[in-house]
C-alpha cells in the first residue's frame, strides 16, 4: 500500500541523511527538524489556550465575526503580519523608488507598445515596462528568460534585498521560503509563438517554447536565480490576483504554516490579452481616464511587484526593520457577470467590510484608498457605489486614487504594485494624485486626491476586482 | 493543521463515465485517435462525451451556453460534489481550484482567430472565456456558491497546493466547507507540445485524457468529541448522514479502510487516496494494466505518478511514501 502524507505545515520529516549524505543536506534535514519542531510546540500551546479557556482571538476586536459577503467570516488568528521589503518593476521606472517619485510627479508611462504585435488593434498604445538588466546572467540565459521572468526576478531580488535576506552573492539567506504568487498570463509570449511555429510548420526549438510556457516556469526561474526553494502558491484570480497572493501569503503566516514568504505578482505584455482587451473595447484610445464622467476604458501595462512578508515575531528575531503591517484582507466572489462587476457593489463592499473587520478598523481610520480604477464605465461606477455605502459621511475625508491611469492596468501584478504604493504612502506620508480624471464623477469629486495631499490618519486601504467576480480588499498599517 | 480535516463527498466527470468505478479500469475508456495540428502522426485520446447525460445538463443553462467545455465537466462535477451533501449550505462552502493549462481549447481559437482573421477581428465573445478563473466563476454563479473562491495554476502538483489552502481556510475559520477541484481540457495542440517534449516515444506508455475530481472538505469543529477523528472509518460512515448513496457506489467497506486510522492530515485522504494508489500502481506495473495511464488532464489524477517515475520530490513537498 502506498503511504501518502500531506505535511499541510509545509515541512516534511524525512528520514535522517545516511552517511553518504553531504554537509548541506544535514544542515537541511536539521534546520527542517528545528522548524518542525518549533510549529509542534506552537500548536501545543495553542491547543492548551483553548482548552484552558483562555480569550479569543476575536474577542479583542472591535468588530465581532459577523456574516459578510454571503460568507462566515471567521477571525481567526491576530498573529502580526508585517511587511520587511518589496520591489518592483513598472513601466515608471525600474525600481520601488523610481516608481514612486514618478507617480508623486503624476507622470503617466502611457505609450507606443512595441514589445508585442499590436498593428490592426483599436488602441496601440500601453504602458511598457523597460526590462532591468540581470547582473551576473549569461546573455544566453537571459535570451531564455520569459518576459515575465525578466519582470519578476529583479522585482523579487530588489524585495529580498530591502527585507535583507539576501547574501553578498545575491542569494536568498533562506533556504526554504515560500512563494505566493500572482500572474494571469505566465509566459504567454511562449505559447504564442509556439502556437505561430504549429501553424507554420516550423518545428524549430517547440519543446523550449512551450516548456517556459506555463506559470511554474517561472516559479522555477525565480528560485533558481534567488537561490531557494519551498512550497508555491500561484493564484489566478485575474485583476485581484495581486491582492490574493498578498492575502494568502498573510493567512499562512497566521496560520503558522510559515514564518517568511515572499510574495507579489508579475505581468507580461501579451499579444492575445492585448487583443482581448482591445476586443471587448475595453481600451481607452486616449488617455486612461479613472472615476471621471469621460472615461472610456483602460490602459494595459505590464510590470511585477514583490514584498517579504513576515510574522512580527520572526522579523524581530532576526532583527529586521518593520515597514508596514497587514492587517486585514478580505475576499469575496461577485456572481453578477463574468465580466462586469455588480452595479451595487455589494460584493466589493463586503470584501472590504471584511479587511477592516480583521484589522479591528473602522472605515475612518482610512486615509487613503488607492482603487481599482480601471477606468470602464462599469468598475468605477461600481466602486463608488461600494465605497459610498463603506465610508458613508466619512466618504469626504478619505482621499482616493487610481494609480492606473499612470502604470496601466497590469492585471496579475496589479494588485502587488498598488499595495506597494499603499505601502509607500504609509512610509511617506505622501498620497499619489489622481491623474487624467478633470471631470470626475459627483460619488467621488470631493475625494479624489490632488497632487500635494497628505495623509492624516493611520491606515490605507487597497482594492481590486477582476474578471470572474474576484474582489479584494487589503487594509495596511503603518510599523 | 490543528484540527483533523475529513473528506465527505466527491464528484467526478471523466471520459470513463462521472462515478467513481470510472477510475477503476482505465482500459474501458473510450479512445479516439486524433491527430496532431503538425501532421505527425494519429494519437490515443481519451475524451469526455459532451453530449451525454449528465454532462450534457448543463449545456444549456444560459451562462453555460458559450463556455467553455472545461467548465461543463468543472460544474457536473462540483455538483456532484454538492449533491452529496444536501444538508451543506453551498453559500457557505469555498471553492479552490487546480489548473494547469485551463481554458485551453478557446485560448487556442481566440489566437487562431486573431492570427488569421486579423487583430481587429478577435472574438470578444471568446476572450473572457480564455482567463484562468471563468470556469470557477461560472460554476459559482450557477450553483450558488458563496465562499472564497481561488483559481490556482502550476504544474501537475498544483492539486497539492490546492488542498493546502483548503485546509488553510479550515484553519482560518474563513468556511467550514472548501472544495478542492481539479480540472483539464483536451486541445489538439497538445498533442504537438507533447509531441514536442518527446513524450510519445516507443515504449513510453503515454495516453492523454481530460477529466475532472473534485473533493468536499469538512472542518470538525471543535465541540465535536476529540475521540471523532480516531473512531474506525467504518463508524465515521455511519456517523455521518448518508451521502445519496454514495457509501454504496463507492464501495466502503470496512475492508476498504485500514481500522483505527485517524481522519487526519497525516492519514491518507480516502476514499480519493484509493484512486491515487490505483494510479501509482497501474503506472509502476504497466503490464498489468491494458491502458496506459493517462498522467495529463485531471492534475488530482496524475502528479504523484509523475513525480514517482522521475524520483524527483523537489517540486512537491508534501507527498512522501
Amino acid at each position: 500500500m502506498v503511504g501518502i502524507r500531506l505535511h499541510l505545515s509545509g515541512v516534511k520529516i524525512a528520514a535522517p541523511p545516511g552517511p553518504q549524505a553531504s554537509g548541506a543536506q544535514r544542515r537541511f534535514w536539521i534546520q527542517r527538524r528545528r522548524c518542525h519542531a518549533n510549529r509542534t510546540a506552537t500548536a501545543r500551546q495553542a491547543s492548551r489556550r483553548r482548552h484552558e479557556g483562555g480569550s479569543l482571538p476575536f474577542q479583542n476586536l472591535a468588530f465581532p465575526p459577523a456574516v459578510s459577503g454571503g460568507y462566515f467570516v471567521g477571525v481567526n488568528s491576530r498573529e502580526d503580519v508585517v511587511i520587511t521589503g518589496w520591489g518592483c518593476v513598472s513601466p515608471l521606472g525600474g525600481d520601488a523608488p523610481t516608481t514612486w517619485a514618478a507617480l508623486m510627479r503624476a507622470e503617466s508611462a502611457r505609450g507606443e507598445i512595441t514589445c508585442i504585435p499590436v498593428e490592426g488593434c483599436r488602441v496601440t498604445q500601453g504602458a511598457q515596462a523597460n526590462l532591468p538588466e540581470l547582473t551576473g546572467v549569461p546573455q544566453k540565459e537571459v535570451s531564455r528568460l520569459s518576459r515575465a521572468s525578466r519582470l519578476a526576478i529583479p522585482a523579487a531580488r530588489q524585495a529580498m534585498a530591502d527585507a535583507g535576506i539576501l547574501d553578498d552573492n545575491g542569494r536568498s539567506l533562506f533556504s526554504r521560503l515560500e512563494l505566493s504568487i500572482s500572474t494571469t498570463a505566465c509566459g504567454m509570449e511562449h505559447g504564442e509563438t509556439f502556437l505561430r511555429d504549429i501553424c507554420s510548420g516550423n518545428p524549430q526549438h517547440l519543446a523550449s517554447k512551450i516548456s517556459r510556457y506555463p506559470a511554474h516556469q517561472q516559479i522555477g526561474d525565480l528560485q533558481q536565480h534567488l537561490g531557494f526553494s519551498g512550497p508555491s502558491m500561484i493564484v489566478s484570480n485575474a485583476c485581484a490576483s495581486g491582492a490574493n497572493a498578498i492575502g494568502h501569503a498573510a493567512d499562512l503566516l497566521r496560520a503558522g504554516f510559515a514564518d517568511i514568504v515572499l510574495t507579489g505578482g508579475y505581468e507580461a505584455l501579451c499579444e492575445l490579452v492585448f487583443c482581448g482587451f482591445d476586443s471587448l473595447q475595453t481600451l481607452d484610445p486616449d488617455l486612461c481616464k479613472p472615476f471621471d464622467l469621460h472615461r472610456r476604458g483602460l490602459m494595459l501595462g505590464e510590470g511585477a511587484a514583490f514584498l517579504v512578508m513576515e510574522t512580527s515575531e520572526h522579523a524581530n528575531k532576526r532583527g529586521a526593520k518593520i515597514k508596514g503591517r497587514l492587517a486585514g484582507y478580505g475576499h469575496t466572489t461577485d456572481t453578477h457577470h463574468i465580466t462586469q462587476p455588480d452595479p451595487t457593489g455589494a460584493p466589493l463592499e463586503g470584501a472590504i467590510q471584511r479587511a477592516l473587520q480583521q484589522a479591528g478598523l473602522k472605515p475612518s481610520e482610512i486615509g487613503y484608498l488607492n482603487a481599482h480604477g480601471t477606468a470602464t464605465v462599469f468598475n468605477d461606477g461600481a466602486e463608488a457605489a461600494a465605497f459610498e455605502r463603506v465610508f458613508a459621511e466619512d466618504l469626504a475625508t478619505v482621499r482616493i486614487s487610481s494609480t492606473k491611469a499612470a502604470i496601466g492596468h497590469t492585471l496579475g501584478a496589479a494588485g502587488s504594485l498598488e499595495a506597494i504604493f499603499a505601502l509607500e504612502c504609509l512610509r511617506t506620508g505622501n498620497i499619489p494624485p489622481q491623474i487624467n480624471s478633470t471631470n470626475p464623477i459627483p460619488e467621488l469629486a470631493t475625494c479624489l486626491a490632488r497632487p500635494g495631499d497628505k495623509l492624516t490618519k493611520p491606515a490605507v486601504l487597497s482594492v481590486n476586482l477582476g474578471f470572474g467576480g474576484s474582489n479584494a480588499a487589503l487594509v495596511f498599517t503603518a510599523a | 493543521m490543528k484540527n483533523p480535516v475529513s473528506i465527505l463527498s466527491f464528484g467526478i466527470s471523466c471520459p470513463g463515465g462521472t462515478s467513481p468505478q470510472a477510475l477503476e479500469d482505465f482500459s474501458k475508456w473510450p479512445v479516439e485517435s486524433i491527430a496532431d495540428a503538425g501532421g505527425r502522426g494519429l494519437h490515443e485520446v481519451s475524451r469526455i462525451n459532451l453530449s451525454s447525460e449528465p454532462v450534457n445538463r448543463w449545456r444549456m443553462k444560459p451562462r453555460l451556453r458559450r463556455a467553455s467545455p472545461l467548465s461543463h465537466h468543472l460544474i457536473e462535477a462540483i455538483a456532484q460534489t454538492l449533491e452529496a451533501r444536501p444538508d451543506i449550505d453551498p453559500a457557505r462552502v469555498g471553492v479552490v481550484g487546480a489548473f494547469f493549462l485551463g481554458c485551453l481549447e478557446y485560448s487556442v481559437r481566440f489566437y487562431k482567430g486573431l492570427s488569421n482573421d486579423g487583430r481587429r477581428f478577435a472574438s470578444p465573445i471568446l476572450f473572457p472565456e480564455t482567463v484562468v478563473n471563468t470556469p470557477l466563476s461560472h460554476v459559482v454563479a450557477e450553483l450558488g456558491i458563496g465562499g472564497p473562491v481561488y483559481s490556482q495554476v502550476g504544474d501537475t502538483s498544483c492539486w497539492v497546493s490546492a488542498l493546502r489552502t483548503a485546509c488553510l481556510w479550515i484553519e482560518n475559520g474563513d468556511t467550514d466547507h472548501v472544495i478542492v477541484a481539479g480540472a483539464e481540457e483536451f486541445e489538439p495542440h497538445l498533442l504537438d507540445a507533447f509531441h514536442s517534449l518527446r513524450w510519445f516515444r516507443a515504449g513510453h506508455l503515454f495516453r492523454i485524457a481530460e477529466g475532472h475530481a473534485h473533493r468536499g472538505w469538512l472542518h470538525l469543529p471543535h465541540p465535536r468529541p476529540s475521540s471523532d477523528c480516531r473512531r474506525r472509518m467504518s463508524q465515521r460512515v455511519r456517523h455521518e448522514r448518508p451521502c445519496n448513496g454514495h457509501s454504496h457506489q463507492l464501495g466502503i467497506s470496512n475492508s476498504s479502510f485500514p481500522l483505527r486510522q485517524p481522519a487526519t492530515r497525516q492519514s491518507q485522504p480516502r476514499p480519493a487516496a484509493r484512486w491515487l494508489h490505483g494510479i501509482f500502481r497501474l503506472e509502476h506495473h504497466p503490464r498489468r494494466a491494458a491502458a496506459s495511464i493517462p498522467t495529463l488532464g485531471c492534475p488530482t489524477l496524475g502528479p504523484i505518478a509523475k513525480h514517482r517515475r522521475c524520483g524527483d520530490f523537489t517540486r512537491c513537498k508534501y507527498l512522501t511514501t
